[in-house]
Protein backbone atom coordinates (compact mmCIF):
# COMPACT_ATOMS: atom_id res chain seq x y z
CA UNK A 1 0.00 0.00 0.00
CA UNK A 2 1.27 3.44 -0.89
CA UNK A 3 1.65 6.10 1.72
CA UNK A 4 -1.02 8.87 1.64
CA UNK A 5 -0.59 12.59 2.48
CA UNK A 6 -1.30 13.57 6.02
CA UNK A 7 -3.27 16.65 7.04
CA UNK A 8 -0.09 18.43 8.11
CA UNK A 9 1.57 17.88 4.75
CA UNK A 10 -1.46 19.17 2.88
CA UNK A 11 -1.70 22.25 5.08
CA UNK A 12 1.96 23.01 4.54
CA UNK A 13 1.56 22.73 0.78
CA UNK A 14 -1.51 24.98 0.82
CA UNK A 15 0.30 27.59 2.91
CA UNK A 16 3.27 27.53 0.52
CA UNK A 17 0.91 27.84 -2.40
CA UNK A 18 -0.89 30.81 -0.84
CA UNK A 19 2.41 32.57 -0.18
CA UNK A 20 3.42 32.15 -3.80
CA UNK A 21 0.02 33.40 -4.97
CA UNK A 22 0.21 36.51 -2.79
CA UNK A 23 3.58 37.38 -4.31
CA UNK A 24 2.23 36.86 -7.80
CA UNK A 25 -0.80 38.95 -6.96
CA UNK A 26 1.38 41.78 -5.69
CA UNK A 27 3.47 41.67 -8.83
CA UNK A 28 0.41 41.94 -11.05
CA UNK A 29 -1.07 44.73 -8.93
CA UNK A 30 2.20 46.64 -9.12
CA UNK A 31 2.26 46.23 -12.87
CA UNK A 32 -1.24 47.59 -13.23
CA UNK A 33 -0.54 50.52 -10.95
CA UNK A 34 2.53 51.52 -12.91
CA UNK A 35 0.58 51.09 -16.12
CA UNK A 36 -2.09 53.45 -14.81
CA UNK A 37 0.53 55.99 -13.77
CA UNK A 38 2.15 55.79 -17.17
CA UNK A 39 -1.19 56.44 -18.82
CA UNK A 40 -1.78 59.47 -16.64
CA UNK A 41 1.68 60.80 -17.39
CA UNK A 42 1.37 60.37 -21.14
CA UNK A 43 -2.04 61.98 -20.93
CA UNK A 44 -0.54 65.01 -19.15
CA UNK A 45 2.29 65.23 -21.68
CA UNK A 46 -0.22 65.06 -24.54
CA UNK A 47 -2.32 67.77 -22.95
CA UNK A 48 0.73 70.00 -22.52
CA UNK A 49 1.76 69.41 -26.11
CA UNK A 50 -1.70 70.36 -27.34
CA UNK A 51 -1.81 73.54 -25.29
CA UNK A 52 1.65 74.49 -26.50
CA UNK A 53 0.63 73.94 -30.10
CA UNK A 54 -2.49 76.03 -29.69
CA UNK A 55 -0.71 78.93 -27.97
CA UNK A 56 2.13 78.85 -30.46
CA UNK A 57 -0.17 78.87 -33.49
CA UNK A 58 -2.27 81.68 -32.06
CA UNK A 59 0.64 83.90 -31.11
CA UNK A 60 2.95 83.30 -34.04
CA UNK A 61 0.14 84.36 -36.38
CA UNK A 62 -0.94 87.28 -34.21
CA UNK A 63 -1.30 90.73 -35.71
CA UNK A 64 -2.15 92.64 -32.59
CA UNK A 65 -2.21 91.94 -28.89
CA UNK A 66 -3.90 93.71 -26.05
CA UNK A 67 -4.65 92.83 -22.49
CA UNK A 68 -6.15 93.87 -19.25
CA UNK A 69 -3.61 93.54 -16.56
CA UNK A 70 -4.45 91.76 -13.36
CA UNK A 71 -8.09 92.39 -12.83
CA UNK A 72 -9.18 90.43 -9.79
CA UNK A 73 -6.33 88.04 -10.38
CA UNK A 74 -7.56 87.31 -13.85
CA UNK A 75 -5.56 87.81 -16.94
CA UNK A 76 -7.41 88.59 -20.09
CA UNK A 77 -5.65 88.67 -23.39
CA UNK A 78 -7.05 89.57 -26.74
CA UNK A 79 -5.25 89.06 -29.99
CA UNK A 80 -6.11 89.21 -33.62
CA UNK A 81 -4.63 86.25 -35.39
CA UNK A 82 -4.91 84.32 -38.61
CA UNK A 83 -5.09 81.02 -36.76
CA UNK A 84 -8.60 79.76 -36.20
CA UNK A 85 -10.11 76.68 -34.65
CA UNK A 86 -13.57 77.50 -35.98
CA UNK A 87 -12.82 78.32 -39.58
CA UNK A 88 -13.11 82.08 -39.13
CA UNK A 89 -10.88 84.39 -41.09
CA UNK A 90 -8.75 86.77 -39.02
CA UNK A 91 -10.66 86.16 -35.79
CA UNK A 92 -10.23 87.98 -32.53
CA UNK A 93 -9.10 85.49 -29.94
CA UNK A 94 -9.64 86.13 -26.26
CA UNK A 95 -7.87 84.12 -23.59
CA UNK A 96 -9.56 84.30 -20.24
CA UNK A 97 -8.74 82.61 -16.99
CA UNK A 98 -11.78 81.97 -14.84
CA UNK A 99 -10.70 81.92 -11.22
CA UNK A 100 -13.83 80.14 -9.93
CA UNK A 101 -13.18 76.87 -11.68
CA UNK A 102 -9.61 77.65 -12.74
CA UNK A 103 -10.36 77.01 -16.37
CA UNK A 104 -8.59 78.78 -19.18
CA UNK A 105 -10.95 79.49 -22.03
CA UNK A 106 -10.23 80.55 -25.55
CA UNK A 107 -12.97 82.57 -27.18
CA UNK A 108 -12.96 83.16 -30.88
CA UNK A 109 -15.03 85.89 -32.43
CA UNK A 110 -15.24 87.71 -35.75
CA UNK A 111 -15.61 90.98 -33.84
CA UNK A 112 -13.50 92.62 -31.25
CA UNK A 113 -16.29 92.80 -28.71
CA UNK A 114 -18.03 89.75 -27.39
CA UNK A 115 -21.59 90.90 -27.88
CA UNK A 116 -23.88 89.35 -25.34
CA UNK A 117 -27.06 89.54 -27.41
CA UNK A 118 -25.62 88.49 -30.70
CA UNK A 119 -23.29 85.78 -29.47
CA UNK A 120 -21.22 85.41 -32.56
CA UNK A 121 -18.35 83.85 -30.70
CA UNK A 122 -17.24 80.27 -30.22
CA UNK A 123 -15.35 79.10 -27.17
CA UNK A 124 -13.15 76.22 -26.08
CA UNK A 125 -11.77 75.21 -22.74
CA UNK A 126 -8.04 75.08 -23.21
CA UNK A 127 -7.09 73.72 -19.82
CA UNK A 128 -8.57 73.02 -16.40
CA UNK A 129 -6.89 73.58 -13.07
CA UNK A 130 -4.88 76.57 -14.26
CA UNK A 131 -3.04 78.46 -11.55
CA UNK A 132 -1.16 81.08 -13.53
CA UNK A 133 -1.74 82.45 -16.98
CA UNK A 134 0.21 85.55 -17.88
CA UNK A 135 1.34 87.09 -21.12
CA UNK A 136 4.10 89.67 -21.16
CA UNK A 137 5.41 91.69 -24.04
CA UNK A 138 8.84 93.17 -24.52
CA UNK A 139 10.38 94.54 -27.71
CA UNK A 140 8.16 92.49 -29.95
CA UNK A 141 8.55 89.27 -27.98
CA UNK A 142 5.56 87.67 -26.38
CA UNK A 143 6.36 85.74 -23.24
CA UNK A 144 3.71 83.33 -22.01
CA UNK A 145 3.68 81.76 -18.57
CA UNK A 146 1.15 79.03 -17.93
CA UNK A 147 1.07 76.91 -14.81
CA UNK A 148 -1.43 74.19 -14.19
CA UNK A 149 -2.01 71.36 -11.73
CA UNK A 150 -0.30 68.13 -12.62
CA UNK A 151 1.50 69.61 -15.59
CA UNK A 152 4.97 70.94 -16.13
CA UNK A 153 4.80 74.73 -16.36
CA UNK A 154 4.91 76.30 -19.80
CA UNK A 155 7.27 79.17 -20.56
CA UNK A 156 6.92 80.21 -24.15
CA UNK A 157 8.79 82.98 -25.90
CA UNK A 158 7.39 83.91 -29.29
CA UNK A 159 8.32 86.63 -31.75
CA UNK A 160 5.28 87.12 -33.97
CA UNK A 161 6.49 88.47 -37.31
CA UNK A 162 3.32 90.38 -38.21
CA UNK A 163 2.57 91.83 -34.79
CA UNK A 164 1.83 95.51 -34.41
CA UNK A 165 2.59 96.60 -30.89
CA UNK A 166 1.26 100.09 -31.32
CA UNK A 167 -2.26 98.79 -30.80
CA UNK A 168 -3.84 99.85 -27.57
CA UNK A 169 -2.89 98.04 -24.42
CA UNK A 170 -6.01 97.71 -22.40
CA UNK A 171 -5.37 98.61 -18.81
CA UNK A 172 -8.70 99.63 -17.40
CA UNK A 173 -11.53 97.19 -17.41
CA UNK A 174 -14.44 99.59 -17.90
CA UNK A 175 -13.22 101.85 -20.61
CA UNK A 176 -10.97 99.37 -22.28
CA UNK A 177 -13.03 97.61 -24.85
CA UNK A 178 -15.15 100.59 -25.86
CA UNK A 179 -12.10 102.73 -26.22
CA UNK A 180 -10.48 100.08 -28.28
CA UNK A 181 -13.54 99.69 -30.41
CA UNK A 182 -13.74 103.40 -31.18
CA UNK A 183 -10.30 103.38 -32.71
CA UNK A 184 -10.49 101.58 -36.03
CA UNK A 185 -8.81 98.18 -36.14
CA UNK A 186 -5.26 98.71 -37.30
CA UNK A 187 -5.59 96.93 -40.60
CA UNK A 188 -3.48 99.34 -42.57
CA UNK A 189 -0.79 99.27 -39.95
CA UNK A 190 -0.92 95.51 -40.03
CA UNK A 191 -0.43 95.40 -43.72
CA UNK A 192 2.42 97.83 -43.52
CA UNK A 193 4.07 95.76 -40.83
CA UNK A 194 3.60 92.61 -42.82
CA UNK A 195 5.17 94.04 -45.90
CA UNK A 196 8.17 95.31 -44.03
CA UNK A 197 9.84 91.98 -43.22
CA UNK A 198 9.05 90.55 -46.64
CA UNK A 199 10.77 93.56 -48.20
CA UNK A 200 13.87 92.85 -46.18
CA UNK A 201 13.97 89.27 -47.35
CA UNK B 1 5.04 -2.03 8.54
CA UNK B 2 2.63 -2.19 11.38
CA UNK B 3 2.42 1.63 11.33
CA UNK B 4 1.06 1.80 7.78
CA UNK B 5 -1.55 -0.85 8.11
CA UNK B 6 -4.48 -0.28 5.81
CA UNK B 7 -6.82 0.46 8.68
CA UNK B 8 -4.65 3.27 9.97
CA UNK B 9 -4.10 4.64 6.49
CA UNK B 10 -7.82 4.87 5.78
CA UNK B 11 -8.26 6.83 8.94
CA UNK B 12 -5.64 9.54 8.39
CA UNK B 13 -5.57 10.09 4.60
CA UNK B 14 -7.84 12.27 2.36
CA UNK B 15 -9.77 10.73 -0.43
CA UNK B 16 -9.44 11.96 -4.00
CA UNK B 17 -12.94 13.49 -3.85
CA UNK B 18 -12.07 15.53 -0.76
CA UNK B 19 -8.88 16.84 -2.31
CA UNK B 20 -10.65 17.79 -5.53
CA UNK B 21 -13.30 19.61 -3.53
CA UNK B 22 -10.65 21.62 -1.74
CA UNK B 23 -8.88 22.49 -5.00
CA UNK B 24 -12.17 23.59 -6.58
CA UNK B 25 -13.02 25.82 -3.61
CA UNK B 26 -9.55 27.42 -3.76
CA UNK B 27 -10.04 27.96 -7.49
CA UNK B 28 -13.39 29.69 -6.98
CA UNK B 29 -12.04 31.98 -4.26
CA UNK B 30 -9.05 32.87 -6.41
CA UNK B 31 -11.20 33.59 -9.45
CA UNK B 32 -13.48 35.86 -7.39
CA UNK B 33 -10.52 37.75 -5.95
CA UNK B 34 -8.98 38.21 -9.39
CA UNK B 35 -12.17 39.42 -11.05
CA UNK B 36 -12.89 41.98 -8.32
CA UNK B 37 -9.43 43.38 -8.82
CA UNK B 38 -9.53 43.53 -12.59
CA UNK B 39 -12.65 45.68 -12.78
CA UNK B 40 -11.27 49.26 -12.67
CA UNK B 41 -8.72 48.95 -15.46
CA UNK B 42 -9.37 49.10 -19.24
CA UNK B 43 -9.57 52.80 -19.69
CA UNK B 44 -7.67 54.87 -22.16
CA UNK B 45 -5.90 51.78 -23.38
CA UNK B 46 -8.17 51.12 -26.28
CA UNK B 47 -6.92 52.83 -29.39
CA UNK B 48 -10.02 53.13 -31.45
CA UNK B 49 -13.17 54.13 -29.63
CA UNK B 50 -15.65 56.94 -30.21
CA UNK B 51 -13.86 58.92 -27.50
CA UNK B 52 -10.42 58.67 -29.03
CA UNK B 53 -11.30 59.52 -32.64
CA UNK B 54 -9.92 63.10 -32.56
CA UNK B 55 -6.67 61.89 -31.02
CA UNK B 56 -6.48 59.14 -33.60
CA UNK B 57 -6.79 61.64 -36.46
CA UNK B 58 -4.34 64.06 -34.87
CA UNK B 59 -1.70 61.46 -34.25
CA UNK B 60 -1.92 59.61 -37.54
CA UNK B 61 -2.61 62.46 -39.95
CA UNK B 62 -1.00 65.34 -38.10
CA UNK B 63 -0.67 67.91 -40.85
CA UNK B 64 -3.35 66.70 -43.27
CA UNK B 65 -6.98 67.48 -43.67
CA UNK B 66 -8.40 64.22 -42.35
CA UNK B 67 -11.96 63.00 -41.92
CA UNK B 68 -13.73 59.98 -40.59
CA UNK B 69 -16.69 59.48 -42.89
CA UNK B 70 -19.54 57.12 -42.12
CA UNK B 71 -21.81 56.41 -45.07
CA UNK B 72 -25.35 55.14 -44.70
CA UNK B 73 -26.20 52.59 -43.42
CA UNK B 74 -23.90 53.71 -40.69
CA UNK B 75 -22.14 50.63 -39.45
CA UNK B 76 -18.79 51.13 -41.10
CA UNK B 77 -16.67 54.18 -41.61
CA UNK B 78 -13.71 55.17 -43.73
CA UNK B 79 -10.86 57.55 -43.22
CA UNK B 80 -10.47 60.27 -45.81
CA UNK B 81 -7.13 62.05 -46.05
CA UNK B 82 -6.82 65.21 -48.15
CA UNK B 83 -9.89 64.25 -50.15
CA UNK B 84 -8.84 60.66 -50.86
CA UNK B 85 -10.89 57.88 -49.33
CA UNK B 86 -8.82 55.11 -47.76
CA UNK B 87 -10.07 51.60 -48.37
CA UNK B 88 -9.88 50.10 -44.92
CA UNK B 89 -13.23 50.09 -43.21
CA UNK B 90 -13.59 50.69 -39.52
CA UNK B 91 -16.51 49.42 -37.50
CA UNK B 92 -17.52 52.20 -35.13
CA UNK B 93 -21.16 51.57 -34.35
CA UNK B 94 -23.03 48.48 -33.27
CA UNK B 95 -26.37 49.73 -34.52
CA UNK B 96 -27.12 51.89 -37.53
CA UNK B 97 -29.02 54.40 -35.40
CA UNK B 98 -26.60 57.27 -35.91
CA UNK B 99 -27.33 60.95 -36.21
CA UNK B 100 -25.23 64.11 -36.22
CA UNK B 101 -26.08 67.48 -34.76
CA UNK B 102 -24.44 70.85 -34.80
CA UNK B 103 -24.67 73.59 -32.20
CA UNK B 104 -25.58 76.97 -33.67
CA UNK B 105 -24.18 80.21 -32.28
CA UNK B 106 -27.01 80.47 -29.77
CA UNK B 107 -26.18 77.00 -28.50
CA UNK B 108 -29.15 75.16 -30.00
CA UNK B 109 -28.61 71.77 -31.57
CA UNK B 110 -29.58 71.46 -35.22
CA UNK B 111 -29.51 68.23 -37.14
CA UNK B 112 -26.58 68.22 -39.51
CA UNK B 113 -26.87 67.34 -43.17
CA UNK B 114 -23.54 66.86 -44.85
CA UNK B 115 -23.30 68.52 -48.26
CA UNK B 116 -21.84 66.40 -51.09
CA UNK B 117 -18.61 68.38 -51.24
CA UNK B 118 -17.81 67.10 -47.77
CA UNK B 119 -17.75 63.55 -49.04
CA UNK B 120 -17.01 63.93 -52.73
CA UNK B 121 -19.48 61.20 -53.49
CA UNK B 122 -22.90 62.44 -54.45
CA UNK B 123 -24.53 59.03 -54.49
CA UNK B 124 -23.81 58.22 -50.91
CA UNK B 125 -25.19 60.01 -47.91
CA UNK B 126 -23.10 60.32 -44.80
CA UNK B 127 -24.59 60.21 -41.34
CA UNK B 128 -21.46 61.20 -39.47
CA UNK B 129 -18.29 63.02 -40.43
CA UNK B 130 -15.55 63.97 -38.02
CA UNK B 131 -13.38 66.53 -39.72
CA UNK B 132 -9.90 67.44 -38.52
CA UNK B 133 -8.35 70.46 -40.18
CA UNK B 134 -4.61 70.66 -40.86
CA UNK B 135 -4.10 72.85 -37.78
CA UNK B 136 -5.51 70.15 -35.50
CA UNK B 137 -8.92 71.73 -35.00
CA UNK B 138 -12.01 69.54 -35.14
CA UNK B 139 -15.19 70.73 -36.81
CA UNK B 140 -17.32 70.59 -33.70
CA UNK B 141 -20.17 68.11 -33.91
CA UNK B 142 -22.53 66.10 -31.74
CA UNK B 143 -22.91 62.42 -32.47
CA UNK B 144 -25.97 60.47 -31.40
CA UNK B 145 -25.48 56.75 -31.10
CA UNK B 146 -27.67 54.36 -29.12
CA UNK B 147 -29.21 57.04 -26.91
CA UNK B 148 -25.82 58.48 -26.06
CA UNK B 149 -24.65 61.86 -27.27
CA UNK B 150 -20.97 62.57 -27.75
CA UNK B 151 -19.92 66.17 -28.17
CA UNK B 152 -16.71 66.73 -30.12
CA UNK B 153 -15.40 70.23 -29.53
CA UNK B 154 -13.07 72.16 -31.80
CA UNK B 155 -10.19 72.49 -29.37
CA UNK B 156 -8.16 69.86 -27.62
CA UNK B 157 -10.72 68.93 -25.02
CA UNK B 158 -11.67 65.31 -24.74
CA UNK B 159 -15.07 64.43 -26.22
CA UNK B 160 -17.81 64.56 -23.62
CA UNK B 161 -20.65 62.13 -23.27
CA UNK B 162 -24.20 63.26 -22.52
CA UNK B 163 -27.57 61.58 -22.08
CA UNK B 164 -29.62 64.10 -24.03
CA UNK B 165 -29.30 67.14 -26.25
CA UNK B 166 -30.74 69.48 -23.63
CA UNK B 167 -27.77 68.85 -21.35
CA UNK B 168 -25.33 69.80 -24.11
CA UNK B 169 -27.29 72.95 -24.90
CA UNK B 170 -27.44 73.89 -21.23
CA UNK B 171 -23.71 73.46 -20.78
CA UNK B 172 -22.98 75.51 -23.89
CA UNK B 173 -25.41 78.29 -23.09
CA UNK B 174 -24.26 78.52 -19.50
CA UNK B 175 -20.67 79.20 -20.53
CA UNK B 176 -21.73 81.44 -23.41
CA UNK B 177 -23.81 83.57 -21.03
CA UNK B 178 -20.91 83.72 -18.59
CA UNK B 179 -18.61 84.98 -21.34
CA UNK B 180 -21.17 87.40 -22.76
CA UNK B 181 -22.08 88.81 -19.36
CA UNK B 182 -18.51 89.58 -18.47
CA UNK B 183 -17.50 91.58 -21.52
Amino acid sequence: MKRAFTLIELMISIILLSIIVTFLYQAVAQLQRSNQQLLERTDAVDRRENVLRLLYNDFINARSLSWREKLMDTDKIMLQTSHSLHNMSQPFVHYRLYPDNKSLRRIESPEQNLEYEQKRFRFDTVLEGVEVFKVYENRGHCFIHLKSEGMEAIYLNILPPAMVFKSAQIKDSNTSLDENASTPPPNEENQAAQEEPSGEI
Amino acid sequence: MERYSSKRLMKSAFSLIELMLVVVIIGIVYALALSSFKAPEKQGLELFTLHTLPEYLRQNYALSDAKIVCFEPCGKCNVMVDGALLEDEITLFESSEVKSYELDLQGYAVEKEFPPHDIQNANKKACFILHKRPNGAIASIVLKNEKKFIYYTAGYEKPKEYDNLAAIQNDYQKIANEIGAER
